[in-house]
């Protein structure tokens, strides 16, 4: 029944919501109350019970668990967010209904349903796309193309993975199988080269949407992933399927990296920025050990923190800089410290800067590089690098004003939230151990790990 | 419903060469030309011809199903195209100004190239349909669904407008039905996948407005 709630609750109260919407606390405390209505039954509800829907089976596992609670923490603060910057009129109740939909696709066990389930989420996800100023069409088409091209490519995978179980001498549906992944999960995970619809549409988009793109569709994209891995360990065994995850991954962030040194737009700063940081994660996964795959699931968990902060800074500037102008950075502080801080901070930490709770994954997954592949580990280190570089030249960029109208004073809400994000970054930072070793017995039990040739 | 179903009983006795030349005649409507209304008739069409091919790998209901999730999707594009009074408003692709002027005469500058690229997607669904087959015994399927597919995949490529990449994506996603339908004939997949399509209906539509009207909001200022 619980498991359930987590599906049905949320698409329920998005109607209510919409119509709330004028009421605009009103309508965030509503949402509030059912987020944390949620982490409550997410946390309390027992692990491997099935539940069945429309005869489907619903299965709540320890990465399921913490997959969940990562994203509807997540779509708390955003709404938080949201309530001092507002996001739209559909961001609320689309929030929502797209939580109830990806509660299900990390529950459901048939995979079919799974994309099914996700490609509706994706496409509710359109509604979002046009905040107080409108997005153009051609950003929003993009991201529409690419979610109705990947849906069937991995639709493909379900049919190509039960016909290699008939025909298991068959090693051509090995290699198609070995395509439809890398190009449904390239294409959701924005992994180069398919990752052209990304940059643009976080640049048009409102912070918020971008974020929710990133940090929780981009978290259940990868749990997915790593639920076809575990789900078919003959993926892993026959096929070059972890080669192709860490090529892919690799290619991804140098190209990512480089892209992010060479953004004049903060948008699309953030966009490539990710980028690179998904190559990381990929990397990581593509390793297939136990460190390994913990600091990939580690490292996306920090990136999603991470990348809200800088959505959230990268907002605040767009709202309170947009028509004023600071002479320097001292001025820029004083007038946004949440925005000037997380967004320097944030950049930092996406590049995998030490103190910061990404450096701390990073590292795990730099040891394991280390006793590998050298060469592997210095592109890595140099597409961070790159990110790095590019945050700070473009907060200098930004900060540079022309003498006009002083620019307005950022409310003090957003900044506690934003700085409350740096602590968290931090803290991860010093005590990684906090994210790591939970996450480390979650990986142990994983067929992608004892399969691992 | 008795009715309907007696009707679509009758039109099944078409035999695989009239529906993959009707899909074809459809598809190319689609591809090569830019009125809207005709393309909405072609893709209404294409969900009947669609229907009546799987209604040979799957229960009648289930056929139909699809077939009236076909109507509905229609429905709501044919709610926008009026509203948008059929892509001819001014500021309806304020990006192509020279692509207003080819929609209002009924065939784009570029007809002669969008003719080429169906002929040649023609040929590419042919071979591939002949050489790779994914159903060993219904090879019109292979066909269709690669017909469709390839289709939908170059309507998107060659234009810009939101309605008719809808109709692209609209087409490629009925492709892939077909290739779905072979190895999945549940309801409740057949639902899902009937939700999804008028979620994909609905965005295009949203799309659509929204540009015509930010459009000329931009231009009053």
């Amino acid at each position: 029944m619980s498991l359930l709630l987590l599906i049905f609750l949320p698409l329920v109260v998005a109607g209510p919501v919409y119509f709330l919407r004028r009421y605009w606390t009103t309508t965030v405390c509503v949402c509030l109350v059912t987020i944390v209505g949620l982490i409550g039954v997410c946390s309390g509800a027992p692990l491997g019970e099935p539940a069945y829907l429309l005869g489907r089976e619903l299965v709540l596992d320890d990465l399921s668990r913490f997959v969940l609670i990562l994203c509807f923490f997540l779509a708390g603060l955003m709404i938080l967010y949201a309530w001092q910057i507002p996001q739209g009129w559909a961001f609320c109740p689309s929030l929502l209904a797209i939580l109830g939909l990806l509660s299900g696709v990390v529950m459901i066990r048939t995979f079919l349903i799974v994309v099914l389930l996700l490609e509706m989420a994706g496409l509710l996800f359109v509604l979002m796309i046009h905040g107080r100023r409108p997005a153009a069409a051609g950003t929003a088409m993009g991201h529409l193309v690419a979610l109705v091209i990947a849906a069937p490519c991995l639709l493909l995978v379900t049919w190509l993975a039960d016909s290699y179980a008939l025909h298991p001498e068959n090693l051509l549906l090995v290699r198609f199988t070995v395509i439809g992944v890398s190009i449904g999960f390239g294409i959701l995970l924005a992994a180069v080269p398919l990752h052209s619809w990304l940059p643009s549409l976080i640049e048009d988009v409102p912070s918020m949407v971008g974020a929710l793109l990133i940090c929780v569709f981009g978290q259940i994209s990868l749990a997915l992933l790593i639920h076809v891995l575990n789900e078919n360990p003959w993926l892993v065994v026959d096929s070059p399927i972890l080669s192709v995850i860490s090529i892919s991954g690799l290619l991804t962030a140098l190209v990512g990296g480089l892209l992010a040194f060479a953004q004049h737009r903060p948008g699309r700063l953030l966009a490539y920025a990710a980028i690179a940081d998904m190559g990381f994660v990929l990397v990581a996964l593509g390793t297939g050990s136990l460190a390994g795959v913990t600091g990939a699931l580690a490292h996306a968990a920090n990136r999603a923190l991470v990348v809200l902060l800088v959505a959230m800074s990268l907002g605040s500037l767009r709202t309170y800089l947009d028509g004023g102008s600071v002479s320097s950075l001292r001025g820029a502080l004083r007038r946004m410290p949440g925005g000037v801080t997380g967004y320097l901070l944030g950049g930092l930490a996406l590049g995998g800067f030490p103190l910061f709770g990404s450096f701390a994954s990073r590292w795990l997954v730099y040891r394991t590089l280390a006793l590998r592949d050298p060469v592997w580990l210095c592109t890595l280190l140099f597409s961070g690098l790159c990110v790095v570089l590019g945050y700070i030249r473009s907060l200098s960029g930004m900060v540079q004003g022309s003498g006009g109208v002083e620019v307005r004073r950022e409310p003090l809400p957003v900044t506690l939230l934003i700085l409350g994000l740096v602590g968290v970054s931090l803290l991860l930072g010093l005590f990684p151990g906090l994210l790591a070793a939970p996450l480390e017995s979650v990986v142990q039990g994983m067929t992608l790990i004892s399969r691992t040739p | 419903m008795d009715a309907v179903q007696d009707i679509f009983l009758r039109l099944s006795a078409l035999s695989y060469v009239e529906v993959m030349l009707g899909l074809l005649i459809t598809g190319t409507v689609i591809l090569v030309l830019e009125d809207w209304r005709l393309n909405l008739w072609a893709l209404a069409a294409q969900y009947v011809l669609v229907g009546l091919l799987l209604v040979r790998v799957m229960p009648l209901r289930v056929a139909l199903i699809q077939v009236l999730m076909g109507g509905l999707v229609c429905l709501i594009l044919y709610l926008t195209g009026q509203r948008e009074h059929w892509g001819r408003v001014e500021g309806a692709t304020p990006e192509h100004g020279e692509l207003d002027a080819a929609v209002r005469d009924g065939f784009p500058m570029n007809v002669w190239f969008r003719v080429a690229a169906a002929l040649l997607a023609v040929v590419i669904t042919y071979a591939l349909g002949s050489r790779h087959p994914f159903v060993d015994q219904l090879q019109g399927l292979s066909q269709a669904c690669y017909w469709l597919v390839i289709l939908g995949l170059l309507t998107v490529v060659l234009t810009r407008d939101p309605f008719k990449v809808g109709l692209g994506l609209l087409t490629f996603q009925s492709g892939f039905g077909i290739l779905l339908a072979t190895f999945e004939r549940s309801l409740s997949v057949t639902a899902l996948v009937g939700v999804v399509t008028i979620l994909i209906a609905l965005a295009v539509s949203y799309l659509t407005t929204t540009q015509t009207d930010f459009s000329v909001e931009g231009d009053g200022r």
